[in-house]
């Protein structure tokens, strides 16, 4: 009996670290950053793409280490899923949604669907969404904010 | 007619999102301060099809909330214009960026984006995914960098505590999960289009009657409050700058006023149990001169 329970609890054991070793994620919003270290202000070694899929290294606090060709870097754990995913494409920041977006999508509200919607509502500004979305702040703007403002960041997201 | 209100009445659906605020003078007051927003957990939602697997607001992916968010804010810069301040939006955009790598979502879908729109009324907006929004009229009442940072977390805060996503009726989003139900589609028939545009559709009017018409709950305003204070702590600003900006809101109106007033709970509510949560959390903080200076540099008057 005591035989049967170890060779049990060693299939168990031998069954986790297999699926540990191959887990993958896969990226769930446009682009997420891959930082050197496991915090928002470290800086960005690489950009991972919507439906990307990495291997795992390892997980802890709120991130996960994957490896790239500039090296290992941390994804945050909101912007990848370890199910299985069929994403849509995105509309580009500032772009249109046009027949190749509608032909990739898959499910959702989508692309296809916003360009029915935006029929339905011509008021809509659409177009103002886009030059929003145009916006950005880099990790350098970032840094920089930071530094004149003398902030002391006191962590990350929980 | 405030021009929130005009969103109210011309687009029966405009999920503008979270507010703090309140409109100049008694009568124009109309909070639209909430957000519609998301959750950290949003790496769960079933990605996957399946009516089966799909039964809430809890369920829609980043990708569905990004699309909500995108209709919400083309509503909304549909009645309001930009300010037309390069200098300024880039400044309110880059301290919208630091204060949301402090959230529980630094990364959404199409990443976040902070805009000042061109208008006396006070008020501030969040869009689904993180498309937030502050008027001129608002920004003008932030003395500091401080006060300004309590704004923009707390419309974080709509966002990440997935508030406006929740107003979805259920059966929209049943009858959607349905349609999505079938197996995978490379386009949309003519007929699923439809129903699923009229979910779509019907989804941004839910969102927006909550946030213009019946307001968000006090439950709901007190913790985007209390994730406001955790999220300027971690950024590095100081709490403290959540009761001021409250205090100074305070002044701007009172009970039976319409609008902000009569949705959602008085300034001087939020600021006692704002007090209270800065406190019991232990989240102290200091002003630095260098942030008011440069605030200062940046202020509208």
């Amino acid at each position: 009996m005591k035989r049967l329970l170890t060779t049990v609890l060693a299939a168990i054991l031998v069954t986790g670290v297999a699926f540990a070793a191959t887990q993958t994620v896969t990226v769930i919003v446009k682009k997420a950053s891959i930082r050197r270290d496991r915090q928002f202000y470290a800086p960005t070694i690489a950009e991972a793409q919507l439906g990307e899929t990495f291997k795992v290294q390892e997980r802890g606090s709120g991130w996960v280490k994957v490896g790239t060709k500039s090296g290992a870097g941390w994804l945050h754990e909101t912007s990848v899923t370890a199910k299985e995913v069929a994403v849509s494409s995105a509309v580009p920041a500032g772009g249109k949604v046009d027949d190749r977006d509608v032909a990739n999508a898959s499910k959702g509200f989508n692309p296809q669907v916003e360009s029915a919607y935006r029929k339905k509502n011509p008021t809509a500004n659409f177009a103002a969404v886009d030059r929003m979305e145009k916006l950005e702040a880099n990790d350098s703007a970032v840094q920089s904010f930071v530094a004149e403002g003398n902030i002391e960041q006191r962590g990350a997201g929980k | 007619m405030s021009a929130a209100r005009r969103l109210a009445v011309l687009i029966p659906g405009v999920a503008v999102a979270g507010a703090l605020l309140l409109a100049p003078g008694s009568t124009r007051a109309l909070d639209l301060f909430k957000a519609v927003g998301t959750v950290v957990e949003h790496q769960d939602a079933i990605i996957k099809s399946g009516a089966a697997l799909r039964k809430g607001f809890a369920d829609l992916t980043p990708q569905e909330e990004y699309y909500l968010g995108r209709a919400v804010a083309a509503q909304i810069l549909g009645q309001f214009k930009p300010l037309d301040d390069d200098g300024r939006t880039r400044y309110l955009n880059t301290f919208g960026q630091v204060l949301t790598r402090a959230s529980g979502r630094p990364e959404t879908f199409g990443g976040w984006h902070f805009i000042l729109l061109d208008t006396d009324e006070v008020n501030a907006f969040a869009a689904p995914g993180g498309f937030v929004f502050v008027t001129r009229g608002l920004y003008t009442v932030c003395a500091t960098e401080e006060q300004l940072a309590a704004v923009l977390a707390h419309e974080i805060g709509h966002v990440t505590l997935r508030h406006g996503l929740g107003a979805i009726k259920n059966e929209r989003l049943t009858e959607a999960f349905t349609i999505l139900g079938t197996e995978a589609v490379k386009e949309y028939s003519s007929a699923q289009l439809s129903q699923l545009t009229a979910a779509f559709e019907g989804s941004i009017n839910d969102i927006a009657n909550k946030m213009i018409v019946s307001g968000y709950s006090q439950g709901q305003e007190f913790a985007a409050d209390a994730e406001a204070a955790h999220v300027a702590w971690r950024a590095g600003y100081n709490p403290a700058g959540l009761t001021e900006f409250l205090t100074a809101l305070s002044a701007k109106g009172k009970k039976g006023d319409k609008g902000f007033f009569s949705t959602h709970p008085l300034p001087k509510e939020r600021l006692e149990k704002a007090a209270a949560a800065i406190k019991s959390d232990k989240l102290a903080g200091e002003t630095a001169p260098a942030r008011t200076q440069r605030f200062a540099t940046f202020a509208l008057r």
